[in-house]
């Protein structure tokens, strides 16, 4: 069958193909008084109950609560963790974060879908999350717009409290290389 | 503290009181330093126009943020939300509204939760659906 797309050099080897299904170390999740106050804040919350914590525990909640969205922040380590997504990264590690392995095949991302399905959604300040993100699916093909091939990976973070499940983090992630002249 | 949603008044087809939020360049470095997300495409507009964009662009992440306010503000404190879903499919670029919206799409009575579903969406300046998605919460019965 004719078809229109041009033929692109595959990135995608059989080493990068059988990295699905494959599961990275655990990265550890502080939720914290400043983080929830300052993603809170982000986001454009004005209720107290994300601020204050006397207006919280008024409220019934622990601590304060992380508003949807908030699964605390990647303890950073310098020696350890990833500049610019503040995860954990170890360049021998097939499978990092929810950026890798794609992180590593093209220079630009763009976020392409997210869907957070919560298991046990009391999560509060002061508590720790482990998170372990498993490459899910990762193909390529060509664009159109971008001019040139995107890989286009899937990844799902488990989040787990006291090793049971609190969230499934589901990122799909686009990247690709600039083509001159697009 | 917010209003609560009950169940019982919950209708198919009801609309979600819209939010508007007209993002700063200043707002999108908060929500950088809030994630620990600092691509450069976000903040640095030579990085943003070298790799073929317009401008630095809003973090796909945060407009999951801004329907997942949407919803749990609707719903309020007592509600679950159980599942929050978007795809990104435009861009949007800083100090451009962003309006954030939603509508009942079913409600059910399932392992003694009461669901709503909802389709949620984000819409540009020109009313396009950037980021369309779908929603689950459990509500409260009326007392």
């Amino acid at each position: 069958m004719a078809t229109d797309t041009p033929a692109f050099e595959p990135s995608l080897t059989d080493e990068i193909l059988a990295l699905v299904g494959v599961e990275s170390v655990p990265c550890t999740h502080e939720v914290t008084r400043p983080g929830v106050r300052a993603f809170a804040r982000a986001a454009g919350y004005t209720d107290r109950v994300y601020y204050n914590v006397d207006e919280a525990k008024r409220c019934g909640y622990r601590d304060l609560p992380a508003p949807p969205g908030h699964l605390g922040f990647p303890a950073f380590d310098p020696e350890k963790s990833d500049r610019l997504m503040s995860w954990p990264f170890d360049p021998n590690a097939p499978v990092n974060h929810p950026f890798s392995p794609v992180q590593s095949i093209h220079t630009e991302l763009l976020a392409g879908s997210l869907d957070l399905e919560y298991v046990d959604p009391d999560i509060c300040a002061g508590d720790v999350l482990v998170s372990r993100t498993k490459l899910e699916d990762i193909r390529e093909r060509y664009s159109k717009a971008l001019n040139g091939p995107m890989v286009i990976q899937t990844t799902a973070t488990t989040f787990k409290r006291d090793d049971a499940p609190v969230a499934v983090y589901r990122f799909t992630l686009i990247g690709y290389t600039p083509v001159e002249g697009t | 503290m917010a209003d609560q949603t009950y169940f019982e008044d919950v209708g198919e087809g009801d609309l979600l009181p819209e939010i508007t939020e007209r993002p700063t360049t200043t707002q999108l470095v908060h929500w950088a330093a809030a994630v620990g997300d600092f691509y450069p495409v976000h903040y640095d507009k030579d990085f943003a126009v070298g790799t073929g964009l317009p401008a630095v662009l809003v973090h796909g992440p945060f407009k999951h943020a801004l329907l997942s306010r949407l919803v749990s503000s609707w719903a309020g404190p007592q509600a679950t939300v159980k599942r929050i879903s978007c795809s990104f499919r435009g861009q949007d670029y800083p100090n451009q509204d962003i309006t954030v919206k939603g509508r009942v799409t079913g409600t059910r009575s399932e392992d003694g939760e009461n669901l709503v579903e909802l389709e949620i969406w984000s819409e540009n300046e020109s009313g396009e659906k950037t980021t369309p998605g779908s929603a689950l919460v459990a509500l409260p019965a009326r007392p």
